[in-house]
């Protein structure tokens, strides 16, 4: 359940249009503390304003998304990230969350859809859009090699894959928990988990993907 | 055709490609060879004969026909072969030959004097030789020289490298100097000229100190507009893109401002070509998978009726009958869902593709509908995939919940043929 | 291409020939070519066999 109270975010994008009409979108569901438009800017206002969910573009000049989140977790370790791109590319979004961000979702997503995003990472949760679902599984799908050995990092249980596959065909945590039978909580969960496995797992094509990836410019 | 060929056949003086009267080209093509082998021999044999081979050049003048316009329109074909046959044995052979005509002259008596023909000779070749290595080296290395027509593979050329041009056009310095130095000894003027010789050598050397920075820079130099030149040709290209596809529609979206819909469905076309163009044709390419042809399919939806639709995709695999017959029944079920239910929110697909079998899931949240009832022709599409499924050795489940939307799996094994 | 292959054998083999019974003639006495012709000759041999073979390598 999510609590009463308004988040609290800040919206950090190279693109000052893109910017304005997020915070539009997000008017009286959200309440935006401030906005940014580059990582040094951004910084700054994070670590004063402390907002509760951080609206982080992928793409962005000096460093990207990615840089924000490491320079942010030298002062405020706990801050969480929601990464916001228009790009689909697996590399971007793969990296960010292994950077350290809590979810993705793309652009075209609607006002109260960001604004229920925002709520379920401030609440601790990890918001998955359908496509990061399909990478995700696409990076689990092959064999494990020799040296990806972590079988708790690095496979997937079957109940995450079955949730994976859900979220992947559109439906929501809701919609999941009775298909499946479960709670909703326990949709949250597995999701989370997933998410841990993806910041943490050494499979290759994780690996690879972020790595590929020199988010400059 | 056939009167081009016809033409093909016959020895004519090739006007347009002569540099006095087209014989040489004429033979040249009659032969098939490059017209510089063929003006190189009769140059040489007109000096060996002392004149005489001039006359001969005459007569073939007066005698041969002049081109017609069949023979152009062949030559623009030909000329996308390349105009040189068989590399260097044709040019060793026609010089062995023309050494071999030159002597039976020499035997005969019509001749100039062996001080003069034989260094000629060598000059010749040796000219000839950097002529044509001049010819090739004003194209860089990398690219292919006059590239056929796809599919037809060439060997009429042999791979350049600068190895072999190096080899190539030293030969021909070799030739030349050669030949110098046969004419000078043959008139024992040798001595002399090895002096003048040193001190021009010392000079050349002295020179080239001088200016071996400067020229080694304007090497770099121009290498560098090189790659500027490049640079900004695709730059150019890049904003001939740009004009063309993205600033169109943004004019379009701005005629139909009033109507949310078409602008959406302009906007989410454009953001598609120029996603693919800017990361390199992923989704569009053409190249026979499922997932390609899925996405292919779920465009010409969204452009049909201006329906938002999301392609999710996990694994692929090549397009065979059974994928295309998934495929076939998708684009149903995704018209079927854009005429419903595009106003309730896009359109989400899924597709798992294996190398053992493939699924898709097509989910809308339009008003879902009762599935016992029989609301006229949604009924009788609903089976009309089933039925088109099952006839592939597919299977489809529809499952629809009235107020929460439909969602139709797809799902079929690969064939086992092959 | 068969054809073109059996053409230059066809003539490298008449051109050899022809050449190896000038010599024999030459060297037995019968027929006196001089320098020459002799050189002349070998060169022909040699340029008709490269020749041939470079325009029918296709």
């Amino acid at each position: 359940m999510t609590s009463g109270a308004k988040p609290s975010a800040v919206i950090v994008d190279d693109h000052e249009i893109f910017r304005s009409g997020v915070r539009a979108e997000l008017e009286g569901l959200v309440d935006v503390r401030g906005d940014a438009g580059s990582v040094e800017e951004a910084v700054r206002l994070i670590v004063t304003e402390r907002p509760d969910v951080v609206l982080l573009d992928v793409h962005m000049p000096g460093g990207g998304g990615v840089e924000v989140i490491r320079r942010v977790a030298e002062e405020r370790p706990a801050q969480r990230f929601l990464a916001l791109s228009v790009s689909d590319a697996p590399d971007d979004v793969i990296a960010v969350v292994r950077g350290g961000a809590r979810g993705y979702v793309t652009k075209t997503i609607s006002g109260p859809e960001l604004a229920d995003a925002v709520r379920r990472v401030r609440d601790g949760d990890a918001v998955f859009s359908p496509r990061l679902a399909g990478f995700v599984l696409d990076a689990f799908a092959g064999q494990l090699t020799e040296a990806e050995v972590d079988p708790e990092l690095d496979q997937l249980t079957n109940r995450e894959r079955e949730v994976l596959r859900l979220i992947a065909r559109g439906y929501l945590y809701k919609e999941i928990a009775l298909e499946l039978s479960i709670s909703p909580k326990t949709v949250e969960a597995h999701v989370s988990a997933v998410l841990r496995k993806l910041q943490l797992s050494n499979r290759h094509e994780l690996s690879r993907w972020a790595v590929e990836r020199r988010l400059v410019d | 055709m056939a009167e081009a060929t016809q033409a093909a056949t016959r020895l004519i003086r090739d006007r347009e490609r002569g540099l006095i009267a087209g014989v040489c080209a004429g033979v040249a093509r009659r032969l098939g060879i490059d017209p510089l082998l063929v003006r190189v021999v009769s140059v040489v044999l007109a000096v060996a004969t002392g004149g005489i081979g001039a006359v001969a050049y005459l007569v073939l003048w007066v005698a041969l026909p002049e081109g017609t316009a069949a023979v152009a329109a062949e030559r623009g074909r030909r000329s996308a072969l390349g105009v040189r046959r068989g590399g260097w044995r044709v040019a060793a052979g026609a010089g062995f030959l023309t050494l071999s005509l030159l002597l039976v002259l020499r035997e005969l008596g019509l001749w100039w004097s062996d001080a003069v023909v034989w260094p000629f000779m060598l000059a010749a070749a040796g000219a000839a030789l950097l002529w044509r290595q001049s010819r090739l080296s004003a194209r860089p290395v990398d690219e292919p020289a006059e590239a056929p027509a796809p599919g037809r593979p060439t060997t009429a050329r042999r791979a350049r490298t600068p190895l072999t041009d190096l080899y190539r056009g030293g030969f021909g310095v070799a030739l030349v100097v050669g030949a110098a130095l046969l004419f000078l000894s043959a008139n024992d003027a040798l001595g002399e000229v090895r002096d003048a010789a040193f001190a021009a050598i010392v000079a050349v050397l002295a020179l080239a100190l001088i200016l071996a920075p400067f020229l080694w820079r304007l090497g770099r130099n121009l290498a560098a507009e090189r790659a500027e030149r490049i640079r900004s040709q695709e730059r150019a290209e890049l904003a001939a893109h740009l004009h063309d596809s993205v600033l169109q529609t943004l004019t379009l979206m701005q005629k139909c401002a009033g109507d949310p819909r078409e602008v959406a469905t302009l906007a989410r076309r454009q953001e598609r070509e120029l996603r693919s163009w800017l990361f390199g044709g992923g989704s569009m390419s053409d190249d026979g998978t499922l997932g390609a042809a899925l996405r292919r399919v779920a465009a010409e939806v969204e452009d049909a009726h201006g329906v938002a639709i999301d392609v999710v995709a996990v694994g692929d695999r090549p397009l065979d009958a059974s994928g295309e017959a998934l495929i076939a029944a998708a684009r149903e079920a995704l018209t079927n869902a854009a005429k419903f239910a595009g106003d309730a929110g896009p359109v989400a697909v899924y597709c798992e593709a294996s190398a053992e079998r493939a699924q898709v899931f097509i989910r809308d949240r339009g008003p879902g509908f009762d599935l016992d009832a029989v609301p006229g022709d949604r009924r009788g599409v609903r089976d009309s995939i089933i039925a088109r499924m099952k006839r592939n050795g597919g299977e489809a489940r529809v499952r629809s919940v009235r107020g929460e939307g439909t969602e139709i799996e797809l799902e079929i094994e690969a064939q086992v043929a092959t | 291409m068969q054809s073109g292959v059996d053409r230059v054998s066809l003539a490298s083999g008449a051109a050899l020939l022809v050449l190896g019974v000038l010599l024999l003639l030459e060297q037995e006495g019968t027929l006196d070519l001089g320098f020459n012709l002799l050189t002349a000759l070998v060169a022909a041999a040699l340029g008709t066999i490269l020749l041939i073979s470079g325009l029918s390598d296709d």
